[in-house]
């Protein structure tokens, strides 16, 4: 069995590998949500940790500073960047498929907190709009709930497992 | 059900290892009316690896001075007291957090991962929103959840009933641990911070971290704003997972706190563009957990 890469990746990176036994993991997303894109025929996969909606509403620096160590920040600049990188490798488009996971959210007892309460769920649809953009359906999505979640993504099987703060099981995605 | 009682946490507290000596005695001159920096800068050289300690901090990334400082004189002239304040407490901090607590879920690691992402994230609201201290929020931060490593202990297999009784009644997990155990963490840190002999501001924040609004002070009193900093700082590190426990999400935004205290970073468009600056701070963050880590420290 080909011993394979582990890439940690936290958010705001990302990366793609067509290489056999490649294990993704990132430890510990809140209200980041994670984007795992597959290939299985041709097993290519591609990762990226997104942590913020929209690039648009940030500071006035330039993007280049913005993105130089987390490309994948932002979801509507992380989802084009990823997929070019998954296709360079030799992912179609075609046949894979997309996952979310992560997303988790504050309490809301109606208290304040202006639209820091649904950043979870609006990174999850930042990211499906910037993914319909380029032709891909998500098919699954763990997102929501109030656990930060733990996450390995396995390109020899394809599986993404998931494991909630305090568990001690993984589950399936 | 469990009742813990305050002696039962007095009794904890009075468990726990000590801290190191030398941080402690500076910590505690620090308090002092008539200290200044020459008087801590003595006490630091008397303790070689304090001092190493120190000097490790000074010339972390971090802090990012362009010169190597090599001696504590050195660190005391540029640093300035308050800088230095919140080394010594990051000294302590590692000795005293860097532990697993089972009850909160947490590994060997992640409190004191935790502490520090609060502490810079604070720093960085209180200098947004103009605060006059930066460091008290700094400090505040990185000290707030003192009180997980007294009532962890307690904790056992309660945290199962502690979270349906947070989701049920609808309220955050510090209200749900005082519904459950009788004590909450914020109120064992308290008496942890008594011990240690923490000056009262810190004392604030630890103990109101999660509900500012609820302190007996006026809308213009200025421990009203930095405990508002750390309270956003700390749900910001729950939100981007830093070093979380089991509790991590489970409380609310103080909506009434940002008003009482005048904070400007209230409306919408706002905190999302304050969130996005929080995440880049934490190559920060990481650095010095990395050189604590590096650190021994008795």
């Amino acid at each position: 069995m080909a011993s394979g890469d582990r890439i940690m990746l936290e958010l705001g990176q990302m990366s793609a590998s067509a290489r056999q036994g490649t294990v993704f993991s990132i430890s510990s997303i809140g209200t980041g949500v994670v984007v795992v894109v597959y290939d299985a025929r041709n097993l290519v996969g591609g990762v990226a940790c997104v942590s913020m909606p929209e690039s648009k509403l940030s500071m006035q620096a330039p993007i280049e500073d913005v993105t130089k160590d987390k490309p994948a920040k932002f979801a509507d600049l992380a989802i084009p960047l990823l997929l070019e990188e998954f296709r360079a490798l030799g992912g179609d488009k075609n046949i894979s498929t997309v996952r979310l996971v992560g997303g988790a959210q504050l309490f809301n007892f109606g208290g304040g907190g202006g639209n820091l309460l649904n950043i979870g769920v609006r990174n999850a649809m930042a990211i499906r709009t910037a993914l319909t953009k380029e032709g891909f359906v998500v098919e699954k999505a763990d997102t929501g709930g109030n656990k930060p979640r733990s996450i390995r993504f396995e390109l020899s099987t394809g599986n993404v497992y998931v494991r909630a703060i305090g568990s001690v099981e993984d589950y399936t995605v | 059900m469990p009742n813990i009682t305050v002696q039962d946490v007095m009794a904890k507290v009075e468990h726990l290892p000590p801290l190191p000596q030398a941080a402690l005695r500076v910590s505690r001159l620090m308090q002092e009316e008539d200290t200044n920096a020459e008087r801590i800068a003595a006490i630091i050289r008397l303790d070689a690896s304090f001092t190493s300690n120190v000097l490790r901090l000074c010339n972390s990334a971090a802090y990012g001075f362009s010169r190597r400082i090599s001696t504590v004189k050195e660190a005391v002239a540029i640093l300035g007291f308050s800088t230095l304040k919140s080394m010594v407490y990051m000294i302590l901090a590692k000795s005293a957090l860097n532990h697993e607590v089972a009850g909160y879920s947490l590994k060997r690691g992640d409190l004191l991962f935790n502490a520090l992402s609060g502490a810079v994230y604070a720093k960085h609201i209180a200098q947004k929103e103009r605060l006059p201290d930066h460091e008290l929020a700094f400090t505040g931060g990185l000290l707030r959840d003192i009180g997980k490593i007294v009532l962890g202990d307690f904790v056992g297999e309660e945290y199962k009933k502690i979270e349906e009784v947070s989701i049920q009644n609808r309220i955050d997990y510090l209200m749900a641990e005082d519904k459950v155990l009788g004590m909450n963490h914020a109120r064992a840190g308290k008496y942890l911070a008594e011990k240690w002999n923490l000056p009262n501001p810190l004392m604030l924040s630890i103990q109101h971290h999660h509900h500012p609004s609820k302190m007996n002070v006026l809308p213009n009193a200025p421990e009203g704003p930095i405990v508002t900093a750390v309270h956003l700082a700390d749900l910001f590190t729950s939100m981007l997972g830093n070093g979380v426990g089991r509790d991590a999400m489970m409380y609310a935004v103080d909506g009434e706190a940002l008003k009482k205290f005048g904070f400007k970073t209230v409306d919408n468009e706002k905190m999302e563009a304050l969130m996005s600056e929080i995440v880049n701070l934490d190559s920060v963050v990481k650095d010095l957990f990395d050189t604590l880590s590096g650190m021994e420290v008795s």
